[in-house]
């Protein structure tokens, strides 16, 4: 192999790789082998290249949107199964946006969380004036300010997927009016 | 996803209480309605003329058979917004507006609206209890 | 008096003798005599050299990537929308191209790192010359002059492209196979009942009878469907880093993750 640094002082030959001669010179009508065989230079690769490096560039390309998108690291721990504070299909949330003058917080049931690198979501489900209403929210989005757990119920229940609570006795109400009247 | 045949809730207190769409307007070729978006329907139920409604004057109210404009305030759809969230709510809705000026033909609006609504009728979301 | 006279005597002699003035050059001697008068001839247009510079070419070259997957981006005002990986790996000038060898101008560009086993000797040779490693894949990018030709072996790395620029992106789009009508070019197929018969997914017809007796060229037919060329246009640039060599774009690119990708200045935004 050739350092870039010195072009072409170190000469190892790649023939011995290849096998038989391959020159050929061609004459009238029959093929004469070539006795000369040129040694053939290779350089090595540059040392910026990726390599192994390359299969970890998506995670790299995330772990850089995190550091841009969440460089506290709350958003992390909320999705993080370790974390025993981390967010469940059950709680009641409340979803806080930077303009809050324009965008008003939003308080519903998590009813399911995606887990997805930066394009995890949250679904929301609460009853506005009788009308039930669900949202689904990016978690990593720098629009949303805070995101707070409300309340975590009794008891968890053994599904991450809780749609079936619509229409059932179990269904999300609103949240908004109950906080004001009774401090949720 | 509000097309021909769809039925919606009416919300305003114009008399109609369910509007079955016949003409999505100006959407063509994508041909279904979404928030915020006008469409032309038909009062499949209203309340009778006799029953009184309070806010409303017998001037405004609609009633059986009767076609009118409307705007779309609900849908059951996922509705995309460009903040990368999501929207639906659990009924299609809709409140009546004159055809001509395009004010609301009611004087009230009970239930929650999109804000989507508040872009080309305003006026629709200052009445409404709640804006989502 | 005298006036009148002259004039008088002047329409006279113009009525009757008009008078007959030499307006071109004299020959005042045979020797200043110019046989042959020699003018440039016009271009010829439907020439070689003639369509390289009609041709709606990029001022300096792209960069060869490779797609690596998709990601969501978010902008600092809340805006989320889809983002392309593309990965930027020791990309280098083998070769330049010029019109007195090659009849344009190019740059030649190597992708990556591959074993020299896997590479023949005439490509090694080639490798070589430029004092490169051996390359996992080679592109050419035409420039439209001598300006925009580069050094042999100078690396390009993602910061070749600036944030917020729009680029053009070239691959080869997902092979679908033997597609029928339907998929390929999108027919609406025949009536699933009402006596239709083993036809529920054919074109219909493709053609007359006798007359014109043949099929009509560019007839939309079954056959197989992606594994083309495809060229997204003005895709803007959302991020760059040449440290970890990395481009993100907005929006999508043709072919599955792996594809080679050729990134280039946009054209219509020049």
């Amino acid at each position: 192999m050739f350092s870039r640094t010195s072009t072409s002082v170190l000469r190892t030959s790649i023939s011995s790789c290849l096998g038989k001669p391959f020159c050929v010179a061609q004459r009238a009508n029959y093929i004469v082998p070539s006795k000369k065989r040129r040694t053939i230079p290779v350089y090595e690769p540059l040392a910026t290249a990726h390599g192994e490096k390359s299969g970890q560039l998506m995670d790299t390309v995330r772990g850089d949107l995190y550091q841009k998108f969440d460089p506290s690291g709350w958003r992390r721990e909320l999705l993080n199964h370790t974390n025993k504070e981390c967010l469940r299909a059950g709680d009641i949330v409340r979803v806080i946006f930077k303009d809050s003058l324009k965008n008003p917080s939003y308080v519903g049931y998590l009813m399911a969380i995606d887990r997805n690198g930066p394009d995890s979501t949250i679904l929301l489900r609460s009853k506005v004036s009788q009308v039930g209403v669900e949202r689904r929210f990016s978690i990593y989005n720098p629009f949303i300010e805070r995101i707070d757990r409300v309340r975590k119920p009794y008891k968890y229940n053994q599904r991450n997927r809780h749609y079936y609570i619509k229409g059932s006795k179990r269904d999300a109400s609103d949240y908004e009016s109950l906080s004001k009247r009774t401090g949720l | 996803m509000i097309y021909l045949k769809s039925m919606l809730n009416v919300i305003d207190n114009s008399g109609a209480q369910l509007a079955e769409c016949i003409k999505v307007l100006r959407k063509s070729p994508k041909n279904h309605a979404q928030l915020g978006d006008k469409i032309v329907v038909v009062v499949q139920k209203a309340r009778p003329l006799t029953s009184v409604i309070t806010g409303a004057t017998n001037a405004n109210r609609v009633k059986k058979g009767d076609i009118v404009h409307a705007v779309v305030v609900r849908q059951k759809q996922n509705f995309r917004r460009p903040d990368g969230s999501w929207i639906k709510f659990d009924d299609n809705a809709c409140v009546l507006i004159n055809k001509n000026n395009q004010d609301v033909i009611g004087t009230r609006i009970s239930g929650a609206v999109a804000k989507e609504v508040k872009k080309e009728f305003s006026k629709i979301a200052t009445l409404a209890p709640k804006v989502i | 008096m005298s006036l009148l006279n002259t004039i008088l005597f002047n329409s006279r002699i113009i009525s009757s003798y008009p008078k007959l003035v030499r307006t071109g050059a004299s020959l005042t001697s045979l020797d200043a005599a110019v046989t042959t008068i020699t003018s440039k001839a016009a271009p010829v247009n439907h020439s070689a050299e003639m369509a390289r510079l009609r041709k709606r070419l990029p001022s300096r070259p792209g960069l060869v990537g490779v797609k690596k997957g998709m990601i969501s981006y978010f902008t600092p005002s809340g805006e989320k929308f889809p983002c392309t990986v593309v990965e930027i790996d020791s990309v280098e000038v083998l070769y330049t191209k010029t019109p007195a060898k090659e009849g344009y101008y190019a740059v030649q560009l190597g992708y990556g790192a591959v074993s020299s086993k896997k590479i023949s000797r005439a490509m090694l040779g080639h490798f070589a010359r430029a004092e490169v490693n051996p390359k996992e894949a080679i592109y050419e990018f035409q420039v439209k002059d001598e300006t925009g030709l580069l050094e042999i072996g100078t690396e390009l790395k993602a910061d070749h492209f600036k944030e917020g620029q729009y680029v053009d992106l070239k691959s080869v789009s997902k092979g679908k196979g033997f597609a029928g009508v339907m998929k390929r070019w999108h027919f609406a197929g025949l009536r699933a009942s009402h006596g239709t018969s083993v036809a529920h997914r054919h074109g219909g017809s493709y053609g007359q009878n006798q007359t014109p007796g043949r099929v009509y060229p560019g007839r939309k037919m079954p056959g197989h469907m992606g594994h083309k060329n495809a060229t997204i246009q003005n895709s803007e640039v959302i991020e760059v880093n040449a440290e970890k060599g990395y481009i993100l774009i907005k929006g999508p690119i043709s072919g599955a993750n792996g594809t080679f990708v050729k990134i280039q200045d946009a054209i219509k935004k020049q």
